[in-house]
């Protein structure tokens, strides 16, 4: 008895019993009510642009103008499969993203290595390590820029002690330097999350496997190949798939580099959005574009997905 | 037992369960809300029946209130206008120049045109005119007694009414620096082939001296258009002409060709814009196209070069250059037109807008007859190159362009850009450019 009381007592039943409604509102509704800030939040701010982007996709828009908008359908995606100038930033987007990661990746996993093992100031060298990553994308900008400034870099010094190099280089304004540039800017800057992220997978892996690969004979390439890569194999996919999402929507350091040029050779898509709609006012093929962006992030996003699904059905 | 029940309680009771949680802080974000929308609190002095009736605040949006003397003389003339009369506030609200564009048509799309009075480009004005988002402003012209106005203001109206009244004209010219004419021996150039040649012999690559500077990076592109706009004027060709783009038209092909032999003779290749105007500041670039408003700045940016400052002659036949004119304007839907005009009638007072002018150290007058003789005598960079010139607008070199001006310069740019650094042709170039600029055409007509 004592106890029943107490139990209705806890669960703030005074007078023992609470009326059915009161009871569902507070186990039906509380969870609802509880969700509704985050969902509202996310309908008003995310799912309402990309809705109304897609719509605007479908419409002729002049900013600032009495003109009315107007339903255009499919018009502006005509217009963007027929015209080569998309299909070049598709293009340009593709190898800048592959690249980056290729590189980004590679960098990241080989300091992870280094980092992995125990050395003087480890410590002090992790902190450094990290730099790139911690400093905003502008300051790295105009830094790069006087580093490789055809006047003033310094960059040209060590261009110029180059056999047959009598001029200072335009690394901006050549095409193939410029996107290796882009490349090896955005891969400094993202590289050391992705090291920290594979050291943190490297230290995980348990040392018995080593062990056990040491006394069957193993030599250090076959470790790494068959216990390393594997253990950390999850984490490698997860970070290609964040790098390609990371890389595709680049655009501070391209934007104020290079502009998408030379010749557009480093005009991914989000630059091309960006000066479609608020260079040109062309805002409805701009979000045609933006569509198409948006696109190409989901496969992304449902590959790593399939991925997952892949990798927890064998597990299982 | 009900000893326990009661100790339960009270224990339940001194602390916090969720359901107080939930309601504490619903009624916390209530009066948070409650006290976010509530007027601002005014100062103890204002308040209370004896305080001053509060003055109309006007919002005047431009991008020129933290650019140099230009900026110091507006906002003593903002300051002078508050203290001439007890109704209106002016406020003045700066825009970064490279944002004021973009920024004013996003938000006229997205509610409203902002601001109680604007400023405008040559580019922003006919579009602000067409949408009808102004008031007319014939009455400041009739209140101040103003009959010689500049026939530049024709651009500015739309059926019989003037929407827009310039608060300063910006011309291009050949501005040069004394010093480095003079140790090379060198007199200004009076043809375009004379001028490659003075540009060529004031440059010396291995000692970083050049001979001209010109923004050329894509990666500043409303620079870049801004300066390249007035390469056709040597050969006196035109962009286009209303809605037909001109592109491989001779006069343009002439002029584009000579903009690259001075990129090949003359220019630091690859230097973006702040570096071309810290190397003409330092004098290792000797002459450049600025327009007329940016000379003034030097008296406060580069104090030394200023005196060595002077202007050549316009080095072509048709004594042609580009006038940009930037109106200022007042929102239809503002909530104080009347306010609003009170101000542009103030400023247009002739011996306001003279002071303003000479304030700016501007030197086009819209309204000629404001002019004081002995001002324009004193600048030693006016004349020649900046004095006697025919100056064209940015309609008439880019027709029906001008509603779309950066879309339409941005084609030119990025083909042009091609020419300079991959070795096209500018013929090549241009037809390119010319069937991008066609589909354009097409597509705003």
């Amino acid at each position: 008895m004592n106890e029943r009381v107490d139990a209705d007592a806890l669960a703030g039943r005074s007078g023992g019993r609470k009326s059915p409604p009161r009871l569902f509102r507070r186990r039906y509704l509380l969870p609802f009510a509880l969700v509704l800030p985050i969902v509202l939040y996310e309908g008003l701010l995310i799912v309402y642009p990309i809705v109304q982007g897609i719509y605007g996709s479908f419409t002729r828009i002049e900013l600032a103008s009495s003109a009315a908008t107007i339903w255009v359908g499919w018009d502006n995606y005509e217009r963007m499969f027929s015209d080569p100038a998309f299909w070049k930033v598709i293009r340009v987007t593709l190898l800048f993203t592959s690249l980056v990661i290729v590189v980004a990746l590679t960098v990241g996993l080989l300091t992870a290595l280094l980092f992995n093992r125990p050395f003087r100031f480890r410590p002090v060298a992790r902190g450094m390590l990290m730099m790139p990553w911690a400093i905003p994308e502008v300051p790295v900008v105009m830094i790069f820029i006087w580093i490789l400034s055809p006047q003033f870099g310094v960059v040209n010094i060590l261009a110029r002690m180059l056999p047959g190099v009598t001029q200072n280089p335009q690394w901006l304004q050549v095409p193939e330097l410029a996107m290796a540039w882009m490349v090896l800017i955005s891969s400094w800057k993202a590289f050391p999350f992705y090291s920290l992220v594979i050291l943190a997978a490297l230290q995980a892996i348990p040392q018995e496997l080593y062990e056990a690969a040491r006394v069957d004979g193993g030599n250090r390439l076959q470790l790494f190949w068959h216990v390393t890569i594997p253990g950390i194999g999850s984490t490698l996919e997860l970070l290609v798939v964040l790098a390609a999402i990371f890389s595709f929507k680049q655009f501070t350091i391209i934007f104020l580099m290079t502009g998408g040029g030379p010749s557009g050779t480093t005009e991914t898509i989000v630059i091309r959005i960006f000066n479609t709609a608020f260079r040109f006012y062309d805002y409805s093929y701009a979000t045609a574009l933006g569509v198409a962006g948006f696109v190409v992030s989901l496969v992304v996003a449902l590959v790593f997905i399939l991925m997952q699904v892949r990798r927890t059905q064998e597990t299982a | 037992m009900s000893d326990s029940i009661e100790r339960k309680q009270e224990q339940r009771g001194s602390t916090l369960n969720r359901r107080d949680f939930l309601r504490s802080a619903s009624a916390l974000a209530g009066l948070g809300l409650l006290a976010a929308c509530a007027p601002a609190a005014q100062p103890a002095g204002e308040m209370g029946s004896d305080a001053p009736a509060e003055r109309a605040r006007v919002r005047y949006l431009s991008w020129w209130f933290e650019e140099g003397n230009r900026g110091e003389t507006w906002n003593n003339f903002v300051d002078e206008f508050n203290e001439y009369q007890t109704e209106i506030e002016v406020v003045a609200e700066n825009i970064p120049f490279d944002q004021y564009t973009t920024k004013t048509i996003v938000g006229t799309q997205s509610g409203q045109l902002d601001g109680d009075i604007v400023m405008a480009t040559p580019e922003l004005a006919p579009r602000l005119i067409q949408s009808d988002l102004l008031v007319p402003l014939d009455d400041v012209l009739v209140r101040n007694s103003i009959t010689d106005l500049s026939s530049a203001h024709d651009a500015l109206r739309k059926d019989g009414h003037l929407y827009g009244l310039d608060m300063v004209t910006v011309a291009f010219g050949i501005l040069y620096n004394k010093d480095r004419y003079e140790e090379a021996n060198i007199t200004p150039a009076t043809t375009p082939e004379e001028w490659v040649e003075v540009s060529a012999a004031l440059t010396d690559r291995e000692a970083q001296k050049y001979g001209f500077f010109a923004t050329h990076l894509v990666s500043e592109p409303s620079d870049f258009w801004f300066q390249l706009e007035v390469w056709c004027m040597p050969y006196d060709g035109i962009w286009a002409e209303g809605t037909t783009p001109l592109l491989t038209s001779d006069g343009i092909i002439q002029g584009l060709k000579l903009f690259k032999q001075m990129y090949d003779v003359a220019m630091p290749q690859g230097a973006d814009n702040p570096t071309g105007y810290r190397l003409f500041q330092n004098g290792d670039v000797a002459q450049g196209l600025y327009v007329s408003a940016a000379v003034g700045a030097f008296t406060k940016d580069a104090p030394d070069l200023y005196p060595k400052l002077r202007s050549a002659p316009i080095p072509w036949e048709t004594n042609k250059s580009i006038a940009r004119i930037h109106p200022m304007m007042v929102n239809k839907d503002s909530e104080v037109v009347e306010e609003s005009l009170e101000f542009v009638t103030y400023m247009y007072k002739p011996d306001n807008y003279r002071r303003m002018v000479e304030g700016c150290q501007d030197v086009i007058f819209a309204q000629p007859s404001a002019a004081r003789q002995e001002y324009l005598d004193g600048l030693e960079w006016l004349k020649p190159g900046y004095f006697g010139v025919d100056y064209v607008t940015p309609f008439d070199i880019v027709g029906d362009f001008v509603y779309n001006f950066n879309e339409f310069g941005q084609i030119v740019i990025t083909n042009f850009a091609d020419v300079l650094i991959a070795g096209k042709s500018v013929e090549e170039a241009m037809e390119i450019a010319q069937v991008q600029a066609e589909d354009l055409a097409e597509r705003i007509s």
